[in-house]
């Protein structure tokens, strides 16, 4: 079952959009930072999209996004940015990594709902 | 919308009262009456104040409105006390140690040497509308994200010269564009939040009640409220390399609640409650301050209006 990787150093966010996604029936697994995403991520296949906050302790989202792509040579997960930052620099830089999407915080299931459905096939 | 200011008024004499409750009420200030003993739990029990206002004479009790001022000066020294004078003397004739504890003096005859206090002291500080409009609507969906099923009532934003710390909590963050640099400061109750997460009021588990978690909590609105805020309305500034910004230390008195940032500016206020669906539960009081002490430079606020037209809409998937 095709599986999404929440990362957030936030409790409240990582309930947040689990409790969201599962009620749609979509398989949950969570990470605290970029470093133990990167982790969970070494160790399952089965995850198919990764939706990541960008300022987090350890490592943050876009160094664990360009990793994701440089040290795993995981080009097939998708990542997604759910963040407070809205810089476009830091957009370039996810998207040079690979990063396929971008929601500003707070997070509105009901208005992402479609598209990740898509990303996850 | 009008920014507001609470201001405590101290005075006895009727007619003059009635002229002073006409003026607060034509600009755009909230006044909280007292009488002699309560003036100090009053200051006490209110931590966004604006001024004081006295009387030099003898109040209902047969206190002067001078030896009042002294007691308010030593409990809140950043409060600024603008006494009314009932004799035609000269400021000059007032005793020394009383010129330095009051900003300022006016006449019930002659109410425009109070609207000049009120302006220097309390309205000198210009914040655009569309700023303070744009922080509240933010805050509002940061806390309504943060708090399930839960509404926010915010009450007319105001300018305080106060400089005390509301509730055990605070959270403090930077923020720094081309036109203004200073601090965003948030501040609520340990307990209120506590009680909302045991309840099921959000995210986290319902024993998840110990101050640690009750700190990730502020720290989720926190960070919101700034990147949001941030992305709308502040552009980068541009540091040149080797450039090192001006800073002041930021000093906390833990015991008298105190904090200064080293300005005695009037700071921009925003109070919240947060109700959520447990009716019986007391709402979250959450206070939300605005200090540039660094820059502040409002009349380049109108360039990064592009910021808002460029700006996404938060929860929405951008494509990339």
């Amino acid at each position: 079952m095709a599986q999404i990787l929440v990362v957030d150093d936030s409790a409240t966010v990582r309930n947040e959009v689990s409790e969201f996604l599962s009620s749609n029936g979509i398989a949950v697994q969570t990470a605290v930072d970029g470093k133990d995403g990167l982790d969970k991520l070494k160790s399952d296949a089965t995850i198919k999209l990764v939706i990541t906050d960008v300022n987090m302790p350890n490592m943050d989202g876009l160094t664990m996004a360009e990793k994701i792509r440089s040290e795993l040579g995981n080009s097939s997960v998708n990542i997604i940015m759910l963040t407070t930052e809205n810089d476009p620099r830091m957009k370039q830089r996810g998207k040079d990594a690979g990063v396929k999407g971008w929601i500003v915080k707070p997070f509105k299931g009901d208005a992402v709902l479609g598209s990740i459905q898509k990303l996850i096939g | 919308m009008a920014i507001k200011s609470k201001v405590i008024v101290h005075d006895s004499d009727p007619d003059a009262l009635a002229r002073i409750k006409a003026f607060l009420d034509t600009n755009n200030l909230i006044g909280l009456r007292t009488h002699t003993w309560e003036v100090v739990k009053t200051l006490n029990e209110n931590v966004d104040l604006g001024a004081v206002l006295l009387s030099d004479s003898p109040d209902a009790n047969g206190v002067s409105g001078i030896d009042i001022a002294k007691r308010v000066h030593a409990i809140r020294r950043e409060l600024p006390i603008f006494l009314r004078r009932t004799s035609k003397t000269a400021d000059d004739n007032l005793p020394g140690d009383i010129k330095d504890v009051i900003s300022g003096t006016y006449s019930i005859t002659d109410m425009n040497e109070l609207s000049a206090l009120i302006e220097r002291y309390l309205f000198a500080q210009y914040y655009p509308e569309k700023l303070v409009t744009g922080i509240q609507e933010i805050t509002e969906e940061a806390l309504q994200s943060t708090f399930k099923s839960s509404h926010v009532m915010t009450e007319t934003p105001i300018v305080v010269r106060d400089q005390f710390i509301y509730g055990e909590l605070f959270s403090l963050i930077s923020l720094d564009s081309d036109w203004c640099r200073g601090y965003m400061m948030i501040q609520t109750d340990e307990s209120a939040v506590a009680e909302v997460i045991r309840t099921g009021g959000t995210w986290l588990e319902r024993t998840q009640t110990d101050f640690r978690h009750v700190n990730s909590i502020l720290s989720e609105v926190t960070n919101m409220v700034w990147g949001n805020v941030k992305s709308k309305f502040m552009r980068a500034s541009e540091t040149k390399e080797g450039v090192t910004k001006a800073q002041v230390p930021i000093i906390i008195n833990h015991a008298r609640r105190f904090v200064s940032f080293g300005t005695t500016n009037p700071q921009l206020v925003l109070r919240y409650q947060v109700f959520g669906a447990q009716k019986q539960i007391e709402p979250i009081s959450i206070i939300q301050k605005f200090i540039f002490n660094l820059n502040w430079s409002p009349e380049k606020f109108n360039e990064d209006e592009k910021l808002v037209d460029d700006y996404l809409s938060s929860g929405e998937l951008e494509l990339l």
